[in-house]
């Protein structure tokens, strides 16, 4: 069973997806669902026995089209609405020992191809108002599943922090005519900030540990171009994205040594047909190690104040992703 | 880039996105090639624990 659930304190929808709780939990390598279906061997979700880049819809979905019919009825304090959308997973690689962090930029260039595809055909149904690009790695996340993979949620609504984004974003336009993120990268790069809390920088995209980061090594990739989503890239930026997103993940794998833990996601443009001009393309990461030994849990304050207390200075954390970044040759070092 | 559509287990569907011709040649026969964005046949497989995914 699959509802929507509507929180008429905070205002927001809460997705019930009671079928996950039957999802596959740690399987054995040999097992796993995601690689390839070998000769003679168990199927797998593939059935191929090689492949670049798959896309396929997931098995024990958040979202539906149809929508399964929800298990309760609603009411004016507590509506209730179908859970119409899409969940799919991006399987990145036929290598199940590997990350998103070992593939080529070329490869990587691929991904963000595939990304920019599945946002404009997902985004094309008239029930889906958000494309939602995200990858969760690592276990600490709670990844039940090593192969490389991220996913998709096609939501039938704006998800509520969009939603602040775009409000934000909105005010600030309609205050200064300026673009939010544009001046926040201004502010970034002003000399006079010592560029303490930028991390790296290419043609088309900066990356940053932002002044309000939650996480000690919350990196943002803001797009140099005021644009709002994939669909508006050259391909020189499908190429930089790409380049950026290999130079970060080998710069976060290379100051901890080990593979680094991680939540990706993707700010982009809602689809529902409304002009979206004063937004602007950005990614997010929330990684949970604030040391390399130690986790940042989202404990009282942060889940029950919703304020965030981040034990760092995002320019000390900033400085020592930078230097990192700075000696990028491309490979990957494990202590 | 070009994709193949398929489908699997419970009708849903999988697209198969390839960028190069030579990894293209060496997919099994299980995979059936299509034109692009056109879905096609149902996988058979039957459904087991470790079929199932995901988080």
């Amino acid at each position: 069973m699959s509802e929507l659930r509507w929180n008429p304190l905070l205002e927001e929808w809460v997705v019930t997806a009671t079928h996950r709780q039957e999802r596959t939990y740690h399987p054995p390598p040999n097992y796993c669902p995601l690689c390839p279906t070998a000769p003679g061997g168990f199927p797998t979700e593939v059935p191929a026995e090689n492949y670049e880049i798959v896309v396929f819809e997931n098995k024990f979905p958040s979202f539906r089209i149809p929508p399964p019919a929800p298990a309760v009825e609603g009411n004016d304090l507590h509506p209730v609405a179908p859970a119409a959308g899409v969940c799919e997973v991006v399987l990145y690689s036929p290598e199940h020992n590997t990350t998103l962090t070992d593939q080529s930029v070329e490869h990587i260039h691929n991904l963000v191809r595939v990304w920019r595809d599945r946002y404009e055909a997902l985004g094309a149904s008239p029930e889906v108002k958000y494309v939602f690009i995200f990858e969760n790695k690592g276990e600490v996340i709670g990844v039940t599943l090593s192969h490389p993979h991220g996913q998709i949620y096609a939501f039938p609504y704006i998800p509520p922090r969009v939603e602040r984004e775009l409000s934000a974003s909105r005010a600030h336009f309609d205050q200064t005519g300026r673009c939010l993120i544009c001046d926040i990268m201004q502010d970034e790069k002003d000399e006079a900030e010592g560029k303490r809390r930028i991390v790296g920088e290419n043609d088309s995209f900066l990356a940053v540990i932002p002044f309000y980061a939650r996480y000690p090594y919350e990196v943002h990739i803001f797009a140099r171009r005021h644009l709002q989503a994939m669909s508006d890239f050259t391909v020189e930026e499908e190429r930089d994205l790409a380049e950026m997103l290999k130079r970060v993940l080998v710069s976060y794998d290379n100051l901890f040594g080990f593979s680094f833990p991680y939540m990706m996601v993707i700010h982009q443009r809602p689809t529902d047909g409304a002009d979206y001009g004063y937004y602007h393309f950005h990614i997010e990461f929330y990684p949970p190690h604030r040391t390399a030994t130690k986790i940042k849990y989202l404990a009282g304050v942060e889940s029950g104040a919703g304020t965030f207390i981040n034990d760092t200075l995002p320019e000390e954390k900033a400085a020592e992703l930078r230097a990192a970044y700075a000696q990028f040759d491309g490979r990957r070092r494990e202590a | 880039m070009r994709k193949e559509e398929t489908r699997i287990e419970g009708d849903r569907y999988l697209i198969y996105y390839w960028f190069d011709d030579e990894a293209r040649i060496e997919q099994s026969s299980q995979t059936r090639p299509e034109t692009e964005d056109k879905s096609t046949g149902v996988d058979t497989r039957s459904s087991t624990d470790e079929d199932a995914h995901l988080g």
